[in-house]
């Protein structure tokens, strides 16, 4: 196949009709997503921001307490050493 | 679009404005539209997607990226629920094809009796015989006029591998239209 071949074949393609949903479907869509849109963009209660605060700092919490723990019982066990 | 406006938009959503959505939608819903039309074969499911589509833009327009080119962001989303729709039904898309191919019963598709030209009718139907994977790069860079790169990314492959695929997808459309049309059990045109 030569390089005009191919390019006809683009053009025919192109050629076409555009398709689209009917008006009513298309508002019915439309709405559907600008709820969505909506919902997604409002924003956070302050209760759920708290929360979510919570949740991201426990692991940084119980890994420092345990960290701590660790260094207090290595310094009791290098005490008699000391 | 040109980048400048794709960026304001994006700029917009990412602030859940609603009249960059409504613009977003009033460019993209066609197309879109018909991409996953020619691609599944079926209003109802490509309406279907449809709104997928761009309720998930609306869910995650406040966490897009800057630099997201909201077209070809569309046009993956909408390939890839249709490529998950075709995975939850269990149904190969080129073994659809293919019966698509060999049944000669087969009824003219609604795109097939909505062109206006038997040229259009024969193109459409060339098209709906390709599987899948060809179907979707010819419909992306002919049809929607994407640039192969960035059909690349939306289909998910390289761009050598899209140049591979759109090569032999033409050659696929060449042996398509030089076949015969096939008449279907009401007698017309298929």
């Amino acid at each position: 196949m030569n390089r005009d071949d191919e390019d006809l074949d683009l053009t025919e393609l192109g050629s076409l009709p555009p398709l689209d949903v009917d008006p009513a479907t298309a508002e019915r869509i439309r709405l559907r997503a600008r709820a969505e849109l909506a919902r997604a963009a409002r924003p956070i209660p302050i209760r759920r921001a708290l929360h979510r605060a919570y949740q991201r700092s426990e692991l940084v919490l119980v890994g420092a307490l345990a960290a701590s723990y660790l260094a207090l019982a290595l310094r009791a066990a290098l005490l008699p050493f000391g | 679009m040109d980048p400048a406006t794709e960026r304001d938009l994006v700029d917009r959503l990412r602030r859940g404005d609603e009249d960059a959505f409504d613009s977003v939608y009033a460019a993209f819903r066609g197309p879109i539209y018909g991409f996953l039309a020619r691609l599944s074969g079926r209003r109802d499911l490509a309406e279907e997607l449809l709104q997928e589509t761009f309720v998930r833009l609306a869910a995650r327009a406040t966490t897009l990226r800057e630099d997201t080119r909201v077209g070809a962001w569309l046009y993956t989303v909408a390939r890839n629920l249709h490529v998950s729709h075709a995975r939850m039904t269990a149904l190969d898309a080129e073994r659809i094809d293919r019966a698509g191919l060999e049944d000669p019963t087969r009824p003219p598709t609604p795109f097939e009796e909505a062109a206006a030209s038997e040229t259009q009718r024969a193109l459409e139907r060339a098209l709906a015989s390709l599987p899948a994977s060809y179907r979707e790069v010819l419909l992306l860079v002919a049809v929607d006029k994407m640039e192969p790169g960035e059909a690349a990314q939306v289909v998910g492959v390289s761009p050598e591998t899209l140049r591979q695929r759109l090569s032999r997808a033409r050659t696929m459309m060449k042996e398509a239209l030089a076949q015969p049309p096939r008449r279907h059990a009401a007698g017309g045109i298929a």
